[in-house]
Formats: C-alpha cells, structure tokens, sequence
C-alpha cells in the first residue's frame, strides 16, 4: 500500500503559499483515505497496483489541484472570538489583552509593586542624573551657531594681583591688547559679572550684574526682545552713567514686561542708569547655572567702582573673553595665533609695580582657545566627575532592577505554564500568547517609565539642592526623551526580535510533534522576561541619548572634558589671589 | 474534442447541485459522495481527488455544507459531511432552476418536436 500522506505532502510541497499546519493535516489526513480506497477499488477492478499508483499520483499533480486547495489551506489570521468567521486586523482585540495584562498586575500586587518600583528606580535615577549632565555639560547657548563660539584662557603657574569677580581671567589691559590682535576671531567680546545694589537707601536689594564690552551682542548675533542692545559705539573710555539693558526675566520679574520701560531709569549702585533694551527670553547668561538681570558696558565700571576702578588696574583680573572663530580656524589655530604674539601682549601689559621674579612668571603667561558652545561653567569642573560616577552607578542599579525583573519573571513561569497550556489547548494561536505577553510587559515598562519620570523630578531637585541651587529645572526636554524612550520600548527592535525568535522555537516544537506545551509556555514567559529586560534596557539608552538627540555631542564632551576642561579646571583652582 | 469540453463544462456546472442532493438527507464522507455520483450517473460523471476536494472545500466555505470529523468503533475516523440550512435553501433554488433549464434544453432538442 501507497504511503499516502507522504505522496500528498510532496504534492503540497510545491504550493506558493504558506498553508496553515493545522488545516493541512487535516486535509492530509482525509485525501489520504480517499486516495487508499480509490487505490483499493482500482485493484479490486483489475487495475495493476503499479497502473493504478501512476493515475493517483497523476491526480495528485494536476495544476488544478494546489489552486483548488488554495483557500482551504492558505494561513490566515484567527477569527475576533471563536465561532465568529470575521478575521481580525493586527491590533485587534489589544484592549481585552491590556485589560488582562491590568488584571494580572493587580492579582498579584507584589509582583507588580517590585516590578514596576525597580523599573521606576532605575529609570528615575539615571533620568534625573542625565537631566542633569545635560544643564550641565551638553546645553548649547541659545545663540546663532553657537558652536563657532570659543573662549579665550590664561595659563601661568601662579600670578599677583587681585581676583574680584567670578571671570577672573584677564585684566582690561589684557583684554584690549588681544582685542587688538584677535586674527583668529571674526567678533571677539569681553564680559564679567557683580552684584549691583538696585536700592537708592534703607535696605540693599542686588541686581545680577552683568559687565559686558560694545560688541558683545554682536558677537552673539542677538537681537533684542525691546528696545536695542549694547553697540561698539556705547562702549567708550568714560562713558560714565549711561543705558542698562534688563534680562527678560528680571523686565518681568521688576517691570511686569511693560513696554514703556523703555528709557525709564533705573538706580544701580545709587547711579541712574536709563534702560534701552531688553535681551530675548531664551539669553540669561553665558555662564551655567548663573542667570543675569541687567548689563552694562565695560566703560561705565569706573563710575561705579569710584576710587580704584578695575579698569585700570593692570593686576585686576576680572574679565572673560568669548569669541566667533572665523570660518576655517579651530581652537587650536586660535590658541597658536595668539600664543605667537603672546609675547607682545605680556611686554605691553607687564603691571609697573612687580618685582624681577613675578615679571618673569608673568612673561611666561600663555593662551588657549577652547570651545565655548555651551558656555562657561565652573560647575562642569566641580561637578561633572562626580556626576558621572552617580550615572554609572545608577546605570548599574538600572542593570540590577532588570536582571531582577527578568527574574521575577522567570519565576513567574511555572504559575502561568498551565495557564499557556490551557490557552493553547483551547485553540490559541502562538501569535496571539506572544501578543498578550508583549503587551503586559509593555504595561509594566509604560508604568515603571512614567514611575520613573515622576520619581526623576524629586531625585533631580534632590541633585539640584546638593549642588546649590543654581541650575533651572529643565523637565520638559526630559520628558520629551522619556515619551521617545516608550516609543522606542514599543518599537524597538530587540525585544521584537526575542519574541520572534520564541514564535519560531514554539512553531517548530508543533509541528516536529513534540507535544510538551509546558515547555512552550516556559518559552513564553521566558520570551516576556527578556522583553520587559530589553525594553528596560531600551528606555534606558533612549533616556539617556533622547532628548534633541544629544547622544553625539554627549560622547563628543565626554571626550573633549577628559583632556581639556580637567586642565582648565586646575588652573582656575590655582588661578584666584595669590 | 469540442464534445468533451461541451461534457466537462456540464458536469462543472452542475456539480454543486449534485454535491448538496447527495447530502440532502444524510451525512456522508469524501469519497462515499464522489462513488455515488460515479455510480448513479453510471459512469457518465467521475471526479478525482484533484477536482472533488477543491468542489467540496469550496463548498463548506461558502457555508452550504459543514464537515466534522466522526470516530466509529472498529473505523477509521472520516470527516463527514452534511448539508446547512442555507445549503438547502440552495439547493431548493438550485433543483428548480436545473429543472426548468433541462426541460427548455429538452424542448428545443428533444424528439417530441422533430
């Protein structure tokens, strides 16, 4: 006798489409007794076994058949409920899933505390120290194509003289001697800060100063908000008591942002100063963590200062400068230029009063030009090594939480086998088991990411508070990376992968006969672990790089901090009186 | 060769109807419904496996007739076949029309007229 199922699946083979397994068994099964007893009838009837074989098979190979078979065989996707012909789209039924995925959460409250309280620790911690490195360390100015920008540092092994303001980098000689030779720079500003009492008597209320040359608008190629800002023009040796130009905040904050503020005046340092202009909302400072409230000209600090303006004092150094590279130059070419004439800038400004020995240290004085696109900071010097320790360990925890959750899991496995098997048995396809364990362990990286964003906002004022307060809470762009990060869990590739993977391994098990179904819900759940781990490890990776797609110029500082700013940071630390 | 196709296209067109009169008052399996068609036309109408499935199969989509797979002691398990309520509704309106379509073919051609 004929093997028949053999001689039809061979037939099968040659099908163009992919035939549902459990249709074509069926169909196998009965074609099979159809063809055996068509056989029987032909030998009974005289026919030779051989002759009869060849007409069978012949049957079997007509054209027509395989299209005939086609609609009874082709795959396709499983009805909305059982009984009901209607085939359902992709996302069909995801509410019921998600409502047993909530179901299944809130039966087992323990599970889901320890899952999603890891997820939201992890997530949390290295969301909020993320948020951050970014105020601190990879925030552009909001200036045009700040990443022209550049400042100007001194490097000397000790110096005399006196530091008064937090930019204590040049002296006023020094700065309008390299303003003069600034081959390098297309624009090139000077600018320091102070605080400036705003109360003509009684009670002193201070204002943040900030001192800035005619250019430095310029220089930023700003525009005002009101009225007009600084021109070269306004910054003149005696310029005395003339305009101030107010932050948006502080026009706000003092002003109410009234439009007739305009050439009122406004008392600093008992001084009448009448306001011209207004910065934009976005500009309030070049300094991180440090806002300004009102600018003035370099020239009007004697008036101010009276009897030993800094202006004019060749040992006080009280100024910053910050600079646009021209097209084609680089900090190191900058930093060249102006060490070749370096020498001539020290001869010009040596201070009369200093002794043999200090004049020789000062004539050693050199330059270096570093890129200033997100500003200066003292902060990064003080804080960005520890902050990066803080990021690594926190990463590490968010390593531990997912490794645990993966584990809970795992465990979770022999409580839900059965439950599978009955899935399965009842005629669940494996595409549907894979879906509804997608979608619970997309719940709980939804809810342990929003944990996560909501913990990141206490931890992150925690950090601001350990800092000092300076740094201006910047959750919105956070947040922003987080939605992108569920997004990512949600498409994501790995974890797609891992699941696809674990539909094949349980389709192969099927159809090889292997009929241990605890086996294919363990590769369920398994496949749930390791989703809800790479999807962990996703948010995590996306919170970090997310937000505005800083991730390049998060390595590019990283990087560039680990060779330069140490070396600066160490100079400023011996930089101050000595 | 024209004889042939004018027989082929005849047995296509009526097969349905021949599939649903069989199952009209019993249930039957595959090849209990493709004997009886050869039997009963006397070997005028034969269908093989390649032909007769896809007939059948098409039928049990459309809802006309639905199978179920039945074990007998001491048998193989068969899929048998039955005919649905709407089958037979098709069945009624197809009777009729084979009908009055053979008594027209057999007032143009028959001999009563030549």
């Amino acid at each position: 006798m004929p093997e028949w199922k053999r001689e039809i699946r061979e037939a099968l083979a040659g099908a163009k489409f992919k035939a549902d397994a459990g249709r074509e068994e069926a169909v196998v099964d009965e074609l099979a007794q159809d063809l055996a007893e068509r056989y029987e009838d032909l030998v009974r009837e005289g026919v030779e076994e051989a002759e009869a074989l060849r007409r069978l098979r012949g049957e079997l190979r007509e054209p027509g058949f395989l299209v005939g078979l086609r609609p009874r065989l082709e795959a396709r996707r499983e009805s909305v409920m059982p009984g009901v012909e209607k085939q359902e789209g992709l996302l069909a039924g995801v509410q019921r899933d998600v409502r047993l995925g909530v179901r299944l959460l809130r039966a087992n409250p323990a599970f889901a505390l320890v899952a999603i309280l890891s997820l939201a620790l992890g997530i949390g911690a290295n969301t909020a120290i993320f948020e951050l490195l970014d105020v601190v360390l990879l925030r552009t100015l909001p200036v045009a194509a700040p990443e022209q920008l550049a400042e100007v540092q001194l490097i000397h092994a000790g110096r005399t003289g006196n530091s008064v303001a937090r930019q204590n980098i040049l002296s006023s000689a020094q700065w309008r001697e390299i303003q003069k030779q600034r081959q390098g720079f297309s624009e090139i500003a000077a600018w320091s800060t102070e605080s400036l009492n705003l109360g003509s008597g009684g009670e002193a209320r201070y204002a943040k100063g900030l001192w800035v040359s005619g250019d430095f608008f310029q220089a930023l190629q700003m525009n005002p908000e009101l009225g007009r800002l600084f021109a070269r023009s306004d910054d003149h040796k005696g310029c005395g008591v003339q305009g101030v130009v107010l932050s948006d905040a502080f026009w706000h904050r003092q002003f109410g942002g009234a439009l007739d503020v305009l050439g009122k005046t406004l008392s600093l340092d008992g001084l009448p100063f009448q306001i011209i202009g207004v910065t934009p909302a976005s500009f309030s400072g070049l300094e991180v963590g440090f806002t300004f409230d009102v600018a003035l000209p370099l020239c009007s600090e004697p008036a101010l200062n009276g009897d030993e303006p800094w202006t004019n004092d060749a040992t006080t150094w009280w100024l910053a400068a910050i600079g646009r590279l021209k097209p084609g130059w680089r900090v190191e070419r900058a930093t060249a230029q102006l060490n070749a004439v370096a020498q001539g800038i020290f001869t010009a400004t040596l201070p009369a009063e200093y002794d043999a020995a200090a004049r020789e240290k000062y004539l050693k004085f050199t330059f270096r030009v570093l890129p200033a696109a997100t500003g200066v900071s003292e902060l990064r010097a003080n804080f960005v090594a520890p902050l990066f320790v803080l990021l690594g360990i926190s990463g590490l925890v968010l390593l531990i939480a997912c490794a645990n959750l993966a584990n809970l899991m795992l465990a979770r496995a022999s409580a839900r086998e059965r439950e599978m098997a009955l899935r399965v048995t009842l005629g669940a396809s494996h595409g549907r088991l894979l879906r509804q364990m997608l979608v619970e362990s997309l719940l709980l990286a939804v809810i342990g990411a929003a944990s996560g964003a909501a913990l990141a906002q206490v931890l992150g004022r925690g950090l601001v508070s350990f800092i000092g307060k300076r740094i201006q809470s910047t959750f919105s762009a956070t947040v922003a990376g987080l939605a992108r990060a569920v997004f990512h869990d949600g498409t994501g590739g790995v974890h797609v992968f891992v699941v696809w993977r674990c539909a094949r391994a349980a389709s192969r098990e099927v159809r090889s006969g292997n009929g241990d179904e605890g086996r294919w819900a363990r590769s369920y759940v398994r496949a749930a672990g390791v989703d809800v781990e790479a999807g962990a490890d996703c948010l995590a990776g996306s919170a970090l790089a997310g937000a505005d797609g800083r991730g390049a110029a998060f390595r590019a500082h990283v990087s560039q901090f680990g060779v330069g700013e140490r070396g600066a940071a160490t100079e400023r630390r011996a930089g101050g009186r000595l | 060769m024209l004889i042939k196709g004018f027989a082929r296209e005849l047995k296509k067109g009526s097969a349905e109807l021949l599939i649903l009169s069989l199952l009209e008052h019993r249930a039957r399996h595959g090849y209990e419904i493709s004997k009886l068609i050869e039997q009963r036309s006397e070997g005028v109408l034969q269908f093989n496996v390649a032909s007769f499935y896809p007939l059948l199969y098409r039928l049990e989509e459309r809802g006309f007739i639905e199978g179920r797979w039945v074990e007998k002691a001491r048998q193989r398990r068969r899929r048998y076949y039955r005919v649905t309520a709407e089958g037979r509704a098709v069945l009624k309106e197809q009777r009729s029309a084979w009908a009055s379509f053979v008594g027209a073919v057999n007032r143009i051609t028959g001999e009563g007229h030549a």
